[in-house]
């Protein structure tokens, strides 16, 4: 909120500026501040191995609503993987009433029907994840993660959508209180006089694209390094290779593509504060996930030989189940999450329509 | 698209997002359809059974006729069951209620323990028939290790014999420096002891497999095949190279007094003039100062040395009929201080002294029936001398 300056600009409906309800935009934080832990302990347990932990499904070890404190946290597989269960089940409750709030109050149609693809993801979600487990199928276990980083990143849009910023915050305000910054398309007729064009109108088509298009990649990078995750007993060793290149290629276009994004947003777009902080986040993010990755990669299958030659060669062990290898891929996998969401954030803000033009403008 | 008369700002707003309201609704159902499909898709195929791949490494599996295929998995079945259900023929000095937990699928129970074992932790690298060609085989410098040839790099046991249960329980706890595989030192002692079982297990029963490969597609032995034969001619013998092995265990004896200083430089002087003698061939492969680039740079080990034809052409029709490329192997070079086998004196001891079976690196310490050529005193200055190498 801080970047916003009071709008010089009285909007004749400016009570309407909380938005819709107070609640859902409250709920819609809880639902992304519960996803959150559910998607990381779910990383733990694929981290550990521990998806096959209880057998049993939707009973844990044969007990229904309440599974005793005690033995629950005597086995940390247990722990880990009943936990994962009963946050799945607070997050379905969240997300329940999210949508129900959502139904009665939001005037945007969209946005009620995305409440109820909400409800319907967790659904489906914590359906594969119990399939999975009846199943022993790592396959399912490959989906489950992918459909949960969409979930975690459908969840934070209805926080930005839901949030006063979206609706208050009209692109009137900053295109009057910020400027656009001079540039061939922008500048003035005459100094001081109105700009021509507004950037924004110019470039807007290509923001959005971009955008969206960054958000696509990163997710078929989270979806690639599920594969590196969820490895098919049995399958050729030819599709690790394919999965490691790819996932390499796309961290490559990925991470440069941000930090060109930002430096285009900054130039271009500077008035647009919160795109362009967010595409600042999104690159620091990415280029952190590269370090990451190949910390992952040295915890889970050592220093390569060529490095000890071009390189320098490093005395390193990888631990099963130590801590190294538990930091480095869980850090990897969450800033992953973090990563999708940003671009998320970023489209959608990019997205957002702009009433400062006329067919928008709700004045008499 | 806005139908309320006096639109509302928000309304407005979707409106301009471009955002259509209908489109929304039909990817929605969309959505709902594919997933519920995919759902339906899932749950109807279920957990297939486990299998053990047939080893057909360097074989042509369109000359072996379909008999003879059948006659091998059969009898190995028997013997061996599956990998869910494994089994191990009386006399074979196989211990099944020891590798239970470490066979079957991966599953747990309340009060932590765990099964499947070893497909929980080591077949995405050695695969779930011990071929070493798991899914990240490819990706790996040295290949995780094919256990079915029962050939292993780091023990305390003579030269071209088995390890010893103690040997592969080291391997599991330290791991391999340098390479992928991992330490185990996570995992309780039983579990350890139930993967150690588990390797020996998939080693006799990838031998017996190659015996009966041979037998039955060399040898076009006639089928079908008396078990009581296999038992006796295949099993028998390969149970006791397993058997014998901890008789043919070498015990570091105490090494030569290095308290001092000076002591310590001579020892060190001496094994550096044992390194570079003619005898003990060590610069030809490490180098004249241990850097590990000797003239002997075209190196393979057993796993891969049948995939190296004479000539280039030969080597790349030869790469049809292997799982993984060609590799090679490259000598150690002392200067980085990485020892796979453990880099305490008397592991560099042993593997001076035995070797490292299935790699060209010879045993040049004395063996049943042979001299050596280092005395155990030579073998402890040699390590001085390596080991000094790293310390610089
Ligand atoms: C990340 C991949 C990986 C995993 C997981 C892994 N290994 Fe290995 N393993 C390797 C590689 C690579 C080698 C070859 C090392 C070498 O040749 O120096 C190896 C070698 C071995 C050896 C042979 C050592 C010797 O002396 O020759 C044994 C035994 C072994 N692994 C057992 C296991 C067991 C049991 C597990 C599961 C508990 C396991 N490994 C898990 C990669 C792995
Ligand atoms: C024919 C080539 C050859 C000769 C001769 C040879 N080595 Fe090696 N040596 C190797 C190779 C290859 C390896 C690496 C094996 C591997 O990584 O699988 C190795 C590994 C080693 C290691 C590392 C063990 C570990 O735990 O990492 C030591 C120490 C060693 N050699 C010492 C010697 C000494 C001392 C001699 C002379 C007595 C010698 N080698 C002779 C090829 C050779
Ligand atoms: C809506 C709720 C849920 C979400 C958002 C969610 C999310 C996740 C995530 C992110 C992972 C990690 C995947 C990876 O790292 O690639 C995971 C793993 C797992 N989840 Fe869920 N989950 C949910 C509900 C459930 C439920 C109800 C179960 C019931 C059994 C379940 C069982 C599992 C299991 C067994 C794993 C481990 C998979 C493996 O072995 O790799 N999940 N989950
Ligand atoms: C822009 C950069 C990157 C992003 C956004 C990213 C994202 C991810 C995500 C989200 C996962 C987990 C997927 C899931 O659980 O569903 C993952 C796994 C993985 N990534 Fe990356 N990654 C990036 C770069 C890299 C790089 C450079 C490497 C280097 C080798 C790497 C190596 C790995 C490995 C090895 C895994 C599997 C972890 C495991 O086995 O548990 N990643 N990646």
């Amino acid at each position: 909120m801080s970047s916003q300056r009071p709008s010089p600009i009285r909007h004749p409906t400016s009570d309407i500026r909380q938005g819709p309800s107070r609640w859902s935009h409250g709920l819609a934080w809880a639902l992304v501040c519960g996803t959150f832990p559910l998607v990381f302990v779910g990383g733990l347990v694929t981290t550990y191995g521990a998806g096959m932990a209880v057998p049993d499904w939707p009973s844990t070890f044969g007990y229904w609503v309440y599974y005793p404190l005690r033995s629950w946290i005597a086995v940390q597989d247990v722990f880990l993987e009943h936990g994962h269960r009963v946050l799945g089940q607070i997050v379905g409750v969240l997300t329940i009433a999210l949508a129900i709030v959502l139904w009665r109050s939001d005037p945007r149609r969209f946005v009620r029907w995305l409440g109820l693809t909400a409800v319907l993801g967790v659904v489906v979600q914590g359906t594969l994840g119990g399939l999975r487990v009846i199943g022993n199928d790592v396959l399912l276990a490959d989906v489950h993660g992918c459909v949960a980083q969409l979930f975690f990143a459908l969840a934070a849009a209805l926080v930005t959508l839901t949030s006063r910023a979206w609706h208050a915050a009209r692109p009137a305000a900053y295109a009057e209180t910020s400027g656009l910054r001079t540039s061939p398309i922008t500048a003035p007729a005459r100094p001081g006089g109105p700009a021509g064009l507004s950037c924004r109108q110019v470039l807007g088509p290509a923001l959005k694209r971009t955008t969206a298009g960054m958000a696509v990649l990163v997710y078929v990078q989270v979806v690639l390094g599920a594969q590196l995750r969820h490895l098919l007993r049995d399958a050729s060793p030819v599709w690790f290779v394919v999965w490691v290149w790819l996932h390499l290629i796309v961290a490559g276009l990925a991470a440069g593509g941000a930090i060109g994004l930002w430096l285009w947003i900054r130039r271009r777009f500077s008035g647009m504060a919160r795109p362009r902080r967010r595409a600042a986040l999104l690159a620091v993010l990415l280029e952190v996930q590269i370090v990451l990755g190949a910390l992952t990669w040295l915890t889970n299958y050592g220093w390569p030989e060529w490095a000890a030659d071009y390189i320098w060669p490093l005395n390193y062990t990888v631990c099963t189940g130590g801590w190294q290898q538990i930091v480095a891929t869980t850090s990897h996998v969450a800033a992953g999450s973090l990563s999708l969401v940003t671009a998320v954030s970023l489209a959608l803000w990019a997205w957002r329509p702009e009433d400062a033009e006329p067919r928008a403008a709700p004045n008499p | 698209m806005m139908r309320s008369k006096t639109p509302s700002p928000i309304v407005l707003h979707a409106a301009a997002t471009g955002i259509r309201v209908g489109a929304v609704r039909r990817s929605a159902a969309g959505l709902c359809a594919l997933l519920a499909l995919a759902a339906i898709w899932f749950s109807g195929c279920g957990p297939e059974e486990a299998s053990f791949r047939l080893n057909l490494e360097g074989r042509d599996p369109a000359k072996i006729r379909p008999v003879q295929n059948e006659a091998v998995r059969d009898a190995l079945q028997k013997l061996f069951g599956t990998p869910d259900k494994p089994l191990a023929p009386d006399d074979s000095g196989l211990d099944l209620a020891l590798l239970e937990p470490a066979s079957g699928p991966i599953g747990g129970d309340a009060q932590g323990r765990q099964t499947g074992l070893y497909r929980r932790y080591c077949a995405v690298c050695h695969g779930t028939s011990g071929d070493g060609a798991g899914p990240t085989a490819s990706m790996l410098t040295p290949y995780p290790r094919d256990f079915r040839s029962g050939v292993f790099k780091y023990t305390s046991t003579a030269s071209g014999a088995k390890p010893t249960r103690d040997d592969l329980t080291g391997v599991l706890l330290r791991g391999v420096p340098g390479t992928a595989m991992p330490s185990h030192i996570q995992l309780r002692s039983e579990e350890i002891n139930a993967l150690v079982e588990y390797v020996r297990y998939l080693s006799v029963r990838g031998q017996v497999e190659t015996y009966l490969l041979q037998l039955v597609v060399d040898e076009d032995a006639y089928l079908p095949l008396s078990m009581k034969e296999i038992l006796e001619e295949g099993v028998a013998p390969i149970a006791q190279q397993w058997a014998q092995a901890p008789s043919l265990a070498v015990t570091p004896p105490p090494p030569p007094k290095t308290d001092t200083a000076e002591l310590w430089a001579a020892s060190v002087a001496r094994g550096r003039e044992l390194y570079v003698t003619k005898d003990a061939q060590c610069v030809k492969c490490h180098g004249p100062e241990g850097a590990g680039d000797g003239e002997d740079s075209e190196l393979y080990d057993d796993w891969n040395k049948p995939k190296k034809g004479l000539t280039a052409e030969r080597t790349a029709e030869l790469a049809r009929l292997y799982t993984l490329p060609l590799q090679k192997v490259r000598p150690r070079n002392f200067r980085e201080g990485v020892f796979r086998g453990g880099s305490r004196p008397e592991d560099l001891y042993l593997r001076i002294c035995v070797g490292i079976k299935g790699t060209p690196m010879p045993a040049a310490g004395p063996a049943p029936g042979a001299r050596g050529v280092l005395t155990p005193d030579d073998i402890w200055h040699v390590v001085h001398y390596v080991l000094s190498l790293s310390r610089e």
